[in-house]
């Protein structure tokens, strides 16, 4: 039988998606808030690369060849 | 502000950063507003450092001509990832490419952008970007995003946001500051004809929370100005202000204000009927006398002294009133300071017998420290002069008892010889 998800998994699992610790009223919280929070998180931080790619794209269109190249170069690092 | 509208706050910036409805976050609110504070900085360091190509984006900018950054940061990025952009942008290209945006673009990004990333942008952005985006903001009511900046604004840019802004909208900022620690400094770049719009506008609008709140936050130094536009104040906003006081128990912010006005100020706002019903004065001195009143005492002696002669007989009634417990933390305030225990004993002169039973009581009652204390504060030469004479005879027999006690008789006989002499 597989064992039931504890607060303790909640809890690692938003310290995984902040790569720190939280505040320990935070950790205090019930499973499903811990759960709601890393979700939130989550789709913040794929929304925002997801915007940020775009951008980064849409951005490049509006230079003139010749800078798009350069810049595209330095985007690469 | 208070803890409520702190903790309340942060679950709205939380919510924002996260691009989530409020009510979301209902679990939050019970929570301290520090905890929620916490949370968010480390949201804030993940989703600000979570997109690289951003920050390479930012650098990049270095290589386009400003104006055309300009374009991509409006028609591509947006507002968003503009802020989340700038914390890799170099400082002067930051300044330039800002200097060809919007006022509406730039404050749309103000709320996203976390000042910690940007202080180095932000101390360097020049009045004329300043004024219009404070206006901008203030127009949008958004108070928090530029109770955000404060502690990271220059002081010229703090003038210039001061200059942009109305009283209102100063007053809703300064209550939801993130660095409350920066205030007192702020109020110093605040040209002092504003002082009395402010405090006015307090009074209309009813934002007396705000303005006590600042008020709490400001150094002596910079109070007495604001002390003086308060005692010019007219008799119904003093009245309306006291309404205020008296309800959220704000006693402890209002009266270093009286403390700290010039004499002929006190003695006049001290003659305003506010200050001299029952309900009030009874309220002040539970204020001064409670457990945690941190020698409150001292503040309101100024305002006692000035009271006129039937308000001052109904405090002396109201402190016969008094239980053991509140007389005994008056009392040891009072004794603290000699040169301020007249007022009390001028007090106690108005009392009938039956009314200085109550004192009499808690001087007979007093523990070694405070006998001592009273007993050093009643001997005291400089003072003695002026305070004997104010002290009735039976007053004086406890007086005595206590010395008694403590074993300070001789000093005691001594310091009275001394006086007759």
């Amino acid at each position: 039988m597989g064992r039931l998800p504890t607060v303790s998994d909640e809890l690692a699992e938003l310290q995984r998606e902040l790569r720190a610790d939280v505040p320990p009223g935070i950790a205090a919280l019930p499973p499903e808030d811990l759960r709601h929070l890393t979700s939130a998180l989550a789709a913040r931080r794929a929304a925002q690369l997801e915007a940020a790619n775009e951008a980064i794209d849409n951005g490049l269109g509006f230079l003139p060849r010749v800078l798009r190249t350069v810049v595209r170069k330095a985007l690469m690092g | 502000m208070s803890e409520i509208l702190d903790a309340r706050a942060e679950v709205l910036k939380l919510a924002r950063l996260l691009d989530i409805n409020a009510d979301e976050l209902s679990y939050l609110s019970g929570l301290p507003s520090t905890e929620v504070r916490g949370l968010r900085d480390r949201a804030t360091d993940r989703l600000f450092t979570s997109a690289p190509g951003l920050a390479s984006a930012a650098a990049a900018a270095k290589l386009i001509p400003s104006g055309l950054v300009a374009t991509i940061a409006q028609r591509a990025f947006g507002p968003m990832l503009c802020a989340r952009a700038a914390g890799g942008a170099d400082t002067g290209k930051a300044i330039d490419v800002a200097k060809r945006l919007p006022a509406e673009f730039l404050a749309d990004v103000a709320v996203h952008l976390d000042p910690r990333r940007t202080a180095a942008i932000i101390a360097e952005v020049p009045a004329e970007i300043v004024v219009p985006v404070a206006e901008e903001l203030g127009a949008r009511r958004e108070h928090v995003t530029m109770g955000r900046f404060l502690a990271f604004v220059p002081d010229h840019g703090i003038a210039a946001a001061i200059g942009a802004l109305d009283d209102e909208t100063m007053l809703r900022t300064a209550f939801v500051l993130e660095h409350k620690e920066r205030l007192d400094h702020a109020i110093g770049l605040l040209p002092p004809e504003r002082l009395p719009g402010i405090i006015d506008t307090a009074a209309r609008l009813e934002l007396w929370s705000e303005a006590f709140d600042l008020l709490g936050h400001v150094s002596d130094e910079r109070l007495g100005p604001i002390a003086e536009v308060v005692a010019d104040l007219p008799e119904e906003t003093v009245a309306a202000l006291v309404r205020a006081v008296s309800t959220d128990g704000l006693w402890a912010t209002l009266l270093p204000v009286v403390r700290l006005m010039a004499d002929d100020a006190r003695v006049r706002i001290a003659a305003m009927s506010p200050f001299h019903e029952t309900e009030v004065l009874a309220d002040i001195l539970r204020a001064a006398t409670s457990e945690d009143s941190d020698g409150l005492w001292v503040d309101l002696v100024p305002l006692v002294d000035a009271l006129p002669d039937e308000a001052h007989s109904r405090l002396a009634a109201l402190v016969t009133t008094l239980d053991p417990a509140a007389l005994d933390v008056l009392l040891r305030d009072a004794v603290l300071r000699p040169d301020l225990l007249q007022t009390l004993l001028r007090l106690v002169d108005r009392m009938d017998a039956d009314g200085r039973q109550v004192v009499i009581a808690a001087i007979d009652e007093a523990d070694r420290s405070l006998g001592e204390t009273l007993l050093a504060a009643l001997i005291d030469p400089a003072e003695i002069g002026r305070l004997l004479p104010l002290v009735p005879d039976d007053v004086m027999d406890a007086v005595t008892r206590a010395a008694e006690r403590v074993g300070l008789t001789a000093e005691l006989d001594a310091a009275l010889e001394a006086a007759a002499g």
